[in-house]
């Protein structure tokens, strides 16, 4: 595959479209890219890489000997993007591209990967539409998934590491391919073999081989379970005659029951005309019990109201012994008052007749009749005196005494509802009495047009079909409970008749997976001796490259490649060199990788970017001279102003070189660079910062950072 | 004043001792008779304020039966009957016998017409 065309838009500083022509009139495979730092070199190596693959990942790194890939640059966002900063920035709908066009075995290669926005401004890669169209040769143009399917054709992704090849990174395969390495190339050489698809193969013999066997281990199983389970169905066989006598039995059971309920609803029937009494009867049993506990109620609460009963009654009498004794007490007060001033006047009338001394107590005068005075106060005191013991002598009870005798009647008092409320409850007890007594004489009504047989007879048919009832329901359930027994045995026989089904091994299976085996062991041995092969061969390429490559290639006889890929460089004297310069290691590393891509037979170009790295300037022309010489394969190198010069470099290797370019931006111009005029007439203004060609007009400002690539002359 | 008359027994002639016993509720089965007396205290002192109200006495007949003090105390009626006690030198529970005798048959004659006792509240008063 021969690259003609890469157009790149608005990728990295590429702003607007460019498309490099790499067709050249010679067969020559060199291409160089010359650029300071930030110019764009790596941008277009990873653009390549980006259109083929889908992603451009940072440099990754090698820890304890094994490989930690670099993150995916995104397309936009934060921070380091693919895109062009200031489309991104400014344009209306952010949009990057980038197109390869190739000569291949098959007729022209164009791939076409362009990412562009599905929102005004797009933040991360989820708002990226990103779309890949390819054709190859006169086949049709095909998208998507199809698309990279077809890339792999002729770009495997696997291999893509022996293609694009990083010089910064270089030290990272070192690494790995020193003796004292993990792994040391075991990924690489793997996906190098994997090529004639025999590693892809044995997997998928390997999946038909477990397939396979999964299918013989379940044939298997189930041989051993039908054996198994036809010893169950047996077994199952009884246990469901078991069920099925116990169906039959619970059902004759059944049969019986219900029988000999329709013989007593029969009998019943016959009794028809007397179940209208037999209710009321019944009915008033119950109203009976209902009066009865009534009747008790209203008797107790008689009892109870009676014990004041007596009160009642004796009052009726005693209240008059109560005035009377009422009125005693007061006739006793009023005796005792009368007496105690009777006592009072005696006690006056007795001081005046001892006091007495014949003068006039009113006017003071000396009184003529003295004896007179003194006989009409004897006289009023004999009175006095006579009325006192009348009145004490009429005093038969003293008002303590009295007191106390009324106290004992009032106990004796009822309160005024009291008899009301005895006969009360009496009228209710009454009122209960004789609704009991009707209701026992509707009883004996009703009994008297029963005769005791019948009811006897009734209550118990009654209580028979109440007993034939429950044990019908009793039967149907279960009936029911037996025949789900039945179902369920039913169900686990069928099971275990189609586990002890006519189940045999798969004899094609059987010879199936022998064969498989047996490729596998073919296919395991393929590879061994196809590693053993490549790795002979790759041992030999990149010691033939390495030769060519070192400077001192009568020290420095070639390398060793041991079984792991581990690589150690071999001296005139049949040893290895122990301590090689980093520039000898790094053409160790170039040739081996070199090797290991054209073993892969792989046609495609390589990409080297920043190739010189720690390269002393002879190793730097030998590399050169050896890629460039490659026959077929464009060899393209990224090289910084530091590790070639461009003027040195072409005229060095003039006739190897198919084409070159530079990288610049605006402010490295200080004389028009268009390839059309290129004056040095040109007027730079300091206050705009901007160059303009006073031959051609054009203008450029040295503040934009905006890769120009321009085709050095050859 | 004149001495307090003795306090005594409260009894009845054995028969309407009898007939009173009856008369006291004694279980649920008894709800249906007329039975509204809790105890036999309750039915004496019934008896005796029917004699009383009426102010009817009725001597004793032989064999009696008392009442025993716990259901009856004849000291808790002096007031109505001592002076009776007194006139004739006869005990509280006597007289008070005497009365209740007269109710007692009372009652008796009452049931006997078909009445109920507690009616009795009614048709004297």
């Amino acid at each position: 595959m021969r690259l003609t065309h890469l157009i790149l838009s608005n990728i990295g500083p590429f702003r607007g479209t460019h498309i490099i022509d790499m067709t050249s009139p010679n067969s020559a495979t060199g291409y160089a890219f010359f650029a300071k730092n930030s110019r764009g070199k790596t941008t277009i190596y990873n653009a390549m890489r980006w259109c083929l693959f889908g992603e451009a990942r940072e440099r990754g790194k090698i820890v304890n000997g094994k490989r930690i890939p670099g993150s995916i640059r995104p397309i936009v966002g934060d921070g380091k993007i693919l895109m062009n900063d200031s489309a991104y920035e400014h344009d209306d709908q952010q949009e990057m591209s980038v197109m390869l066009i190739a000569e291949g075995k098959n007729g022209s290669i164009q791939v076409n990967r362009s990412a562009k926005s599905t929102t005004k401004f797009a933040r991360t890669d989820e708002q990226m539409k990103v779309s890949l169209d390819v054709t190859i040769g006169s086949k049709p143009l095909v998208s998507g998934k199809n698309a990279q399917e077809a890339i792999e054709t002729f770009f495997p992704r696997g291999l893509e590491r022996f293609f694009f090849i990083d010089g910064e990174s270089l030290e990272e395969y070192t690494e790995m391919m020193e003796s004292n390495a993990i792994e040391g190339l075991q990924d690489e050489v793997n996906a190098v073999l994997g090529i004639p698809a025999l590693v892809k193969g044995s997997d998928d013999l390997n999946f038909l081989h477990q397939t396979l066997k999964s299918k013989i281990d379940k044939t298997s199983k189930a041989l051993k379970q039908s054996t198994s389970a036809r010893d169950d169905l047996i077994a199952q066989k009884r246990v469901m005659q078991e069920k099925m006598a116990t169906v039959s039995k619970k059902q004759n059971d059944l049969t019986t029951v219900v029988g000999k309920l329709d013989d007593t609803l029969e009998k019943m029937n016959a009794n028809k005309e007397l179940a209208p009494l037999l209710e009321e009867l019944k009915s008033l049993e119950t109203q009976i019990t209902l009066k009865q506990a009534n009747l008790v109620e209203a008797a107790k609460d008689k009892v109870s109201e009676s014990t004041k009963a007596w009160k009642v009654l004796l009052w009726s009498r005693a209240s008059a012994f109560h005035s009377e004794l009422t009125a005693q007490k007061q006739n006793a007060d009023d005796c005792e008052r009368i007496i105690q001033s009777t006592k009072v006047e005696i006690l006056n009338i007795e001081e005046s007749i001892n006091v007495f001394k014949g003068i006039c107590e009113t006017c003071h005068q000396p009184l003529q009749n003295i004896e007179k005075h003194k006989s009409k106060l004897q006289n009023d005191l004999n009175e006095r005196q006579s009325i006192l013991a009348r009145l004490e002598s009429s005093v038969n009870h003293s008002p303590d005494d009295l007191i106390i005798a009324l106290g004992e009647l009032q106990k004796l008092k009822p309160q005024p509802d009291w008899k009301e409320r005895i006969l009360k409850s009496e009228q209710k007890w009454k009122r209960m009495c004789n609704d009991l007594e009707s209701l026992n004489e509707q009883k004996i009504n009703i009994n008297s047009k029963v005769s005791e047989e019948a009811k006897s007879s009734a209550g118990e048919l009654g209580e028979l079909k109440g007993r034939q009832e429950v044990m019908v329901h009793r039967r149907q359930q279960e009936l029911r409970e037996a025949r789900k027994d039945v179902d369920f045995a039913e169900l686990e026989l069928k099971r275990l008749e189609r586990l002890s089904g006519n189940t045999s091994q798969d004899k094609e299976s059987l010879l199936l997976n022998n064969i498989i085996g047996k490729l596998q062991v073919a296919i395991r041995d393929t590879i061994a001796s196809y590693r053993e092969k490549a790795r002979s061969e790759v041992e030999k390429c990149a010691s033939e490259v390495f030769v060519k490559l070192n400077n001192s290639p009568e020290v420095y006889t070639g390398i060793k490649v041991d079984k792991n890929f581990r690589t150690q460089i071999r001296n005139s004297k049949g040893g290895f060199e122990r301590s090689p310069s980093s520039g000898l290691t790094s053409m160790m590393t170039i040739s081996v990788i070199d090797a290991l891509r054209q073993v892969s037979g792989i046609d495609a170009p390589v990409f080297l970017d920043t190739p010189a790295r720690s390269l002393d300037e002879e190793h730097k022309k030998d590399l050169l001279d050896y890629f460039w010489q490659s026959e077929g394969h464009q060899f393209l190198i990224f090289a910084h102003s530091g590790e070639y010069n461009v003027e040195e470099t072409v005229r060095e290797h003039k006739g190897m070189l198919a084409k070159a370019w530079t990288l610049t931006y605006p402010r490295d111009h200080s004389s028009c660079y268009l390839e059309s005029c290129l004056s040095t007439d040109v007027f730079y203004d300091s206050s705009s910062k901007k160059y303009s060609c006073q031959s051609c007009q054009h203008e450029w400002n040295t503040e934009t950072k905006e890769t120009i690539v321009s085709e050095v002359k050859l | 004043m004149s001495e307090k008359p003795n306090p005594g027994v409260a009894e009845l002639s054995l028969e309407l001792h009898n007939f009173i016993s009856q008369l006291v509720f004694k279980n649920d089965s008894d709800a249906l008779s007329d039975r509204p007396f809790e105890t036999i205290g309750y039915a004496f002192r019934f008896a005796f304020g029917l004699g009383f109200r009426s102010n009817t006495r009725k001597a004793l007949t032989n064999p009696r039966k008392d009442i025993g003090v716990r259901g009856f105390r004849p000291e808790d009626f002096m007031t109505l009957v001592e002076d009776i006690c007194i006139d004739e030198k006869k005990s509280l529970g006597a007289v008070i016998s005497e009365y209740a005798e007269h109710g007692a048959n009372e009652m008796r004659n009452h049931l006997s017409e078909g009445g109920s006792l507690l009616q009795l509240l009614n048709e004297s008063t």
